[in-house]
């Protein structure tokens, strides 16, 4: 056995482009296991893409993607995903077609686990309904601690904003994916949600050990969860490092942050 | 609870049919059969389509494949009507996931034009190998099914048969789409680069699903080929596949029950309409369109809204009864 790499993710290189626009050009980084990092940036610097590249939605140009020191650079997502990566989406992907719940959501994310086929599902009944129990609790169990443990019968259409990232993220929690990866995922949640997304965040981190790879505009959520942050502009690494070194980047500050920024919120 | 009762109240009234009418009217038994078939192609195609999301427009062609598979191997080999039924479940099967494994790998509407070419294809060789399938001048002496040394040479006994292959049929699509397999194909149905990043096959789930509708509706072609013991290309072609999905969804799309009244209302109607003469065609399109426009889940979603309608002025009237559930009662 090889020893376990302090780095569960590693990307190097990555390019891609679409139709000679480049999106992400020769971007690398690490994520450290256990951790929460963030990649931060102007609208249409690269995020959601490096995010599809890694998630296996779009194959990249060039580079590579290591996961636990694995390449899994351009693999089917579902290879990836069944691997241990779990994500969300920007513009939320939930499912409503023939009365789809927010369990039912919920539950998708545990095909691992269920695994069925036609056969399966016709002749070894007993079997499946046994594990779909066990399964659905389990959601619940999820579903409450994102704090919606009273909506698991409404149509996921019936719910807010802020509630449906939730359902996403419960949705990827039941997967039990070793790393996390979230796109924008406080967008549209008040300031209260945000200080409770906040503990779910650093509740995820430290007691399911998963580690979180986010992308987030809300700048002092990213400051305060983010052990360590990535920073693009036009698809082109700017800088990496602490939140603190961060916020007191020059180049990062003309790019993204604003002067107003220093002025008001720069820690220390 | 409710809806079991009723199944169970339907399944007894199919049961009953052929001994109250089949004495004074073969035709009426005769006629069932024929709607059973049909049955089994419409909820066969709902779960891939109203399910899946997966269109398919070549339904027909393997109604066609089992149709003409039973019908050769019976009149002209003398095989076992169960034999030849079952190398006709066998060859549909295999020809739906070769056409699942090249074409479902690609999103949108390719599977239909696919299908759509099968759908040519099919009716070209039946017309074409006239040696073999009869061509345009009927496959002709297919005889009555039989099993185990019994022929169900009378449209009373097979009528049982049909109706039993019936109930399979609506029973394992119903357990299908209600497992957790239903739900991942929900979820495909819905969105499949979500589906995907679940962890969930997309292509081989809808591949499987359709070699699934696709071995049902070549067992319909099995069955309806020993009933009318004859067959001619015109029943298979495009309009056919057309036809059935019409059935689906003038039923109502992703019910599974919808599908089965929707092909029996579309089989039935020319019965009731044919008085009109020039005017039938016109008629049952104003009947379609009506139904499609003016309904949520097509028939079903109708009877669901009346049933719901009733309760409640069953309720108010006085009578209390707890029927908490049938607010919330799902479309199946």
């Amino acid at each position: 056995m090889k020893r376990p790499d302090d780095n569960i993710l590693r990307v190097e290189n990555v390019v891609k482009s679409f139709h000679g626009v480049t999106a992400v050009s020769d971007v690398s980084f690490d994520v450290k296991r256990g951790s929460i990092k963030a990649i931060i940036g102007p609208n249409g610097a690269g995020k959601t893409t490096l995010l599809n590249v890694i998630s296996g939605i779009m194959r990249p140009n060039a580079g590579r993607i290591y996961f636990n020191n694995n390449n899994i650079t351009a693999l089917p997502p579902p290879v990836i995903a069944l691997k241990g990566i779990g994500r969300t989406f920007q513009l939320i992907k939930l499912f409503s077609v023939n009365n789809a719940s927010v369990l039912d959501n919920v539950l998708l994310g545990a095909n691992r686990k269920l695994n069925p086929g036609i056969l399966k599902s016709l002749l070894l009944r007993s079997r499946m309904n046994k594990q779909e129990r066990s399964v659905q609790d389990t959601a619940l169990k999820i579903l409450k601690f994102v704090g919606l443990g009273n909506m698991a019968h409404f149509s996921p259409l019936a719910l807010s904003f802020g509630s449906q990232r939730m359902v996403e993220l419960a949705r990827s929690l039941i997967g039990e994916p070793a790393l996390l990866l979230l796109d924008e995922p406080a967008s549209g949640l008040n300031d209260v949600e945000v200080e409770n997304f906040r503990e779910t965040l650093l509740a995820i981190q430290q007691a399911w050990g998963i580690t979180i790879l986010l992308i987030e505009h809300n700048m002092k959520l990213v400051m305060t969860v983010a052990e360590d942050i990535v920073v693009v502009d036009f698809g082109q690494k700017i800088a990496e490092g602490t939140p603190a070194e961060i916020g007191k980047n020059p180049q990062v500050i003309r790019a993204y942050l604003g002067e107003d920024y220093m002025k008001r919120e720069v820690v220390g | 609870m409710k809806t079991k009762f009723l199944l169970l109240f339907v399944v007894l009234l199919l049961a009953a049919y052929p001994i109250v009418m089949g004495k004074s009217s073969p035709y009426s038994v005769a006629i069932m059969i024929v709607l059973g078939v049909y049955v089994i192609l419409a909820v066969s195609l709902d779960v891939l389509v109203g399910f899946a999301g997966q269109i398919s427009l070549g339904h027909a062609a393997f109604f066609a494949i089992g149709a003409y598979t039973s019908g050769i191997f019976t009149a002209k080999y003398d095989l076992p009507p169960i034999l030849a039924l079952l190398i006709g479940q066998a060859f549909s099967g295999s020809l739906a996931w070769l056409i699942g494994v090249s074409v479902l790998a690609l999103r949108g509407y390719y599977l239909a034009m696919a299908t759509l070419g099968l759908s040519a294809i099919v009716y070209s060789l039946i017309v074409g190998f006239q040696s073999v399938t009869g061509g345009a001048s009927e496959l002709r002496d297919i005889p009555p099914f039989s099993l185990f040394g019994f022929s169900f040479d009378e449209y009373v006994y097979y009528y049982y048969v049909v109706w039993a292959v019936v109930c399979l049929v609506v029973g394992s699509s119903l357990l299908l789409v209600k497992s957790s397999f239903g739900r991942t194909l929900t979820a495909i149905h819905g969105d499949e680069t979500a589906a995907g990043t679940l962890g969930i096959y997309c292509d081989k789930i809808k591949t499987s699903v359709f070699v699934f509708a696709s071995m049902f509706a070549a067992l319909a072609g099995s069955l309806y080929a020993h009933y009318t013991s004859f067959l001619a290309p015109d029943d298979f072609g495009i309009f056919t596949s057309i036809h059935i999905l019409i059935m689906v969804f003038l039923g109502g799309i992703g019910t599974i029950y919808g599908p089965a009244l929707g092909a029996i209302f579309l089989k039935l109607l020319p019965e009731f309409t044919h008085s009109f003469r020039d005017y039938e065609l016109l008629v049952n399109g104003l009947i379609l369109i009506t139904v499609l426009v003016f309904t949520q889940k097509g028939l079903w979603g109708m009877f669901l809204a009346m049933r719901k309608r009733f309760m409640e002025a069953f309720r108010s009237s006085g009578v209390r009864k707890r029927e908490e559930e049938m607010d919330e009662e799902p479309v199946i």
